[in-house]
């Protein structure tokens, strides 16, 4: 429990909402009644099977592993080539049949390849491919002449290893010729009869394939199909018992050399080396494992259809990215059946009666699951192992045993959707979503896809959403050793949770993450954009009071009305891309939105109208009005990432609200008429202007013409269609441009005037020759008109004194 | 001169706001924690949202083993932003985190 409360806390902090004081756990009394109950409907659906079968076995662990718990790691293994003779006279005879005739001299023997040496006193056949080409080859060695039986396409590359120069083909044949016939095994009294088997290939190796039904599942399978069983010499903990000749009381692990040794002695071994390769090890202990042949219980993929209705199932799931439903359906048709037993000490039991000559489970095992699931129910897992047979059974209890094997913990966490969703009453069947990391089509997924299959037919989940790993700038993976791990408890104390939030959105979350300290600090510098932002709206509706200074819709000077209406077409996006589960998009339209539509636009322009008209003016209510609809919009926009910040800006937010904004919904933004004077298209239009003014401005400024734009007249040459668009704002349009002065001409009056960075747009400026209005700044003729302000122009003397300037466009 | 415009200064609306330029984000926060947990915000929007259509997202449970690292915050955050937008809808969507303990002896 002390590493829940840690995990919460931070989780907490970096302010995931949830109900962290009821969460669920696996090891709650009511989750373990409910993994049993899950067992028994399984059990009772038919999908349980009890088998004896090489699983992959942890003899660290001394435990069955699942696929999922097995990971791959180089590991430097044997690899030798030995020699299974044939001696028996019947058996040549055969060998001659299957070749034509038997010429050559010295033992003919059957050539095998293995990895894993430990496994030879387990091996019980040969495997041979029936269409696979095989030779008879005539050597030389030390130990005299040999004839030996190999593949035919790998007889160079066997011969190179075996490091034989001079060698002749006497015969060849096909697998399927040599069927039946019987050799003997290298180091005992034991016939190693000749199987045909699919898993035969001629990649590497001999092409003769030994097997030991023990410690492999194709070994198994074709073993079986031959009905030869398995041995069973190892051990648990990984040794040989002891009544196994040679090596009783050997450990797997150490016993590959004496193996090598041995055969080395006797003359059968025909060479040996050392081999680099990938190989599997517990994900727990990071130890090799080996397939060791257990009975174990199985959930079983085709028995009753599990396969199948999964395959049908996962049709109907969406998949986000879509490549998921590929992945797990390729998962799913390479899923044997899935071994659910464990033999750990812990765990929830696998809480069935077994009869126990006939090894069956209790024909009443849906009542008695039930019945220790309420005793688990009060009591925990615990009670399993020390409840009194006789109580449940009552007379039968002599003739059952408990099972004492766990579950597979993928088991546990697989059937929350039956667990947790179906028994906490907030939630629903099945869920709208399941949210992990990439690797989980093979873990959590799938075995609850599996489990729910079971138990119910259906997917637990209507879409699946997978995120990448994280990785630094050089698509490394975060390790201790490299040292580039990225802590999020650092990145909150030092940058803040917000941060780290806006961060996880702007990263395209369907590949791997990058980060680093540089994307850390980006993401700083976005979140600050963002902030000063919502700044600028905050401080220009002080003292607005919604109630009383709100101005309708249609009363809105053009300018604001088309600023709503942007954040409007914005908000239809942002929701959009919130449903898509596409935050990157989320992050990036706000960051532009900030940066050109509001910083580079709209707010530079107000200004003036906020500042300068008369406090309670329409024209500034309008403003503010406009700001208002936004921030509310924008303070939700940004909540769902920036949570802290978002909560921060509401409670500065003027007019009534509920104390959170995550109580709120989307706020109701309008849009444009059709029929505006000043329509869409002419913003669009106005827009693509004013960024082109504002670049020759900047470069006046530079070169020292003016001061600031105020101090600049412009004269805009438009082509038809523009000019018509920038008509329409008549004798504001100075108040877009941001200058004292701005005439509008026709394109062809330019004459001698340099081409913008617009086509279709020219723009000549001049430094303004007027008087600078002391309160507005603007250089214009007006200045000093009014004998009582001799230092303001008539629009300001008007704000301060008369009626208050009218806008009507921007 | 220098009189009049300050006198003029005082006509203008110049923005002003409580709200601060600086986030100071690592020291604000906690505070802002405090206040959501006192007023149990989550508890408000369970209730503001009663009886409307659900949507569901169900906690993988992590292990309960050690320090959360970054991939542990990538997954909470995303599906924080998607409950928090999908409340923001108008659903209900109740958020149930959950720890797996089996994996380990505890």
């Amino acid at each position: 429990m002390k590493q829940v409360d840690g995990q919460r806390k931070d989780f907490v902090r970096i302010g995931v909402f949830g109900d962290w004081d009821k969460p669920y756990l696996t090891m709650n009394f009511g989750v373990e009644a409910d993994i049993i109950r899950a067992l028994g409907k399984i059990v009772a659906n038919g999908h349980l099977v009890k088998g004896y079968k090489p699983v992959y076995w942890s003899v660290v662990g001394g435990s069955a592993l699942a696929e999922a718990e097995v990971e791959y790691q180089d590991k430097t293994s044997f690899t030798i080539d030995v020699a299974y003779p044939v001696t028996d006279e019947v058996q040549l005879s055969k060998v001659a049949k299957a070749f034509g005739e038997l010429s050559g001299e010295g033992q003919v023997n059957v050539l095998i390849w293995t990895t894993t040496p430990w496994t030879i006193p387990s091996s019980q056949a040969i495997s041979m491919g029936s269409e696979v080409a095989y030779s008879l080859v005539q050597v030389a060695t030390e130990n005299g002449p040999r004839r030996l039986i190999c593949s035919q396409v790998l007889l160079e590359s066997v011969m190179a290893r075996l490091e034989i120069e001079n060698y002749t083909v006497l015969a060849s044949c096909v697998g399927e010729q040599l069927e039946g016939v019987i050799a003997k095994h290298p180091l005992y009294e034991r016939e190693i009869p000749i199987l045909l088997g699919d898993h035969v290939t001629t990649d590497a190796g001999t092409g003769c394939v030994h097997t030991a039904p023990d410690h492999g599942v194709e070994d198994f399978v074709v073993a079986k199909k031959y009905g030869i069983d398995t041995l069973n010499y190892v051990m648990d903990n990984g040794t040989f018992r002891d009544d196994v000749e040679l090596f009783a009381g050997e450990h797997v692990y150490k016993v590959d050399q004496h193996v090598v040794d041995v055969l080395s002695e006797r003359g059968h071994l025909m060479a040996s080396g050392k081999l680099i390769h990938s190989y599997a090890h517990c994900w727990r202990t990071k130890t090799p494992l080996i397939y060791r042949a257990t009975p174990q219980w199985f959930v079983s993929m085709n028995k009753n259809g599990l396969l199948d209705k999964a395959k049908a199932a996962i049709k109907n799931v969406s998949w986000h990215p879509d490549w998921g439903e590929a992945r797990i359906e390729g998962m799913l048709d390479n899923s044997p059946d899935w071994c659910i037993s464990r033999q750990r000490t812990w765990g929830v039991p696998i809480a069935l009666f077994v009869h126990k000559q006939t090894g069956v489970i209790h024909p009443d095992t849906a009542n008695l699951i039930e019945k220790v699931a309420c005793i688990v129910e009060t009591q925990g897992i615990d009670a399993w192992y020390s409840l009194d047979a006789e109580g449940l059974l009552g007379a039968d209890a002599e003739h059952y045993q408990k099972v004492t094997d766990t579950l597979d913990v993928w088991f546990d966490s697989g059937v929350t959707h039956a667990s947790v969703i179906d028994s906490r009453e907030e939630l629903t069947y099945p869920a709208d979503l399941y949210l992990e990391g990439s690797d989980q089509h093979r873990g959590w997924f799938q075995s609850s896809l599996k489990t729910a299959i079971a138990i119910n037919g259906t997917a637990p989940y209507k879409a699946v959403l997978t995120h990448g790993f994280t990785v630094d700038e050089n698509g490394r993976k975060m390790s201790k050793s490299i040292g580039n791990v990225v802590s999020p408890q650092k990145v909150i104390n030092e940058l803040g949770a917000d941060v780290l939030r806006l961060w996880v959105s702007s990263a395209d979350f369907s590949a791997e993450m990058t980060v680093s300290d540089e994307i850390l600090n980006r993401a700083g510098d976005s979140y600050r954009r963002i902030r000063n932002t919502a700044r600028y709206f905050l401080s220009n509706i002080d003292g607005f009071e919604p109630s009383k200074h709100l101005v309708a819709h249609q009363d809105l000077i053009a300018l604001d009305r088309w600023a709503v209406d942007c954040a409007a077409k914005l908000q239809d996006e942002i929701i959009g891309h919130y449903d898509q589960f596409q935050f990157h998009q989320v992050y990036q339209k706000l960051h532009n939105f900030c940066v050109r539509d509001m910083g580079g636009f709209y707010l530079d322009i107000i200004k003036d109208r906020i500042y300068t008209c008369a406090e309670d003016s329409m024209a500034r209510r309008s403003a503010q009005t406009a700001l208002f609809h936004i921030a509310e919009a924008f303070v939700r926009w940004i909540a769902p990432i920036l949570s802290f910040t978002a909560h921060e800006i509401w409670s500065f937010m003027p007019g009534d609200r509920t104390k959170a904004v995550f109580v709120a919904e989307w706020y109701p933004l309008e849009r444009l008429n059709e029929g505006e004077g000043i329509n869409q298209n002419d913003w669009a239009s106005i827009l693509l202007a004013k960024e082109a003014i504002n670049k020759v401005i900047e470069s006046e400024r530079n070169q020292g013409v003016i001061k600031g734009s105020l101090g600049a007249n412009v004269c805009l040459y438009a082509e038809p269609k523009m000019y018509a668009s920038l008509a329409k704002l008549g004798e504001e349009l100075r108040f877009v441009t941001i200058t004292s002065k701005a005439e509008l001409r026709p394109i062809a009056e330019a004459n001698n005037v340099a081409e913008s960075t617009l086509s279709g747009l020219r723009v000549s400026l001049e430094r303004s020759s007027s008087d600078k209005c002391v309160r507005c700044w603007h250089f214009i003729e007006d200045v000093g008109s009014q004998l009582t302000h001799p230092d303001l122009c008539a629009r300001c003397v008007d704000n301060i004194s008369g009626q208050g300037e009218v806008r009507a466009h921007a | 001169m220098s009189d009049s415009t300050t006198d003029y200064k005082a006509t203008l609306n110049l923005p002003k706001t409580g709200f601060p330029m600086r986030a100071n984000l690592a020291q604000r926060e906690p505070g802002i924690l405090k206040e959501w947990y006192e007023k149990d915000i989550y508890g408000q929007i369970r209730e503001a949202r009663s009886g409307r259509k659900k949507y569901i997202l169900h906690d993988g449970p992590p292990y309960a083993n050690g320090d959360i690292h970054l991939g542990h915050a990538v997954n909470k955050v995303l599906k924080d932003i998607v409950v928090k937008s999908r409340t923001m809808s108008g659903f209900d969507a109740p958020y149930i985190p959950g720890w797996d303990c089996h994996g380990l002896p505890i």
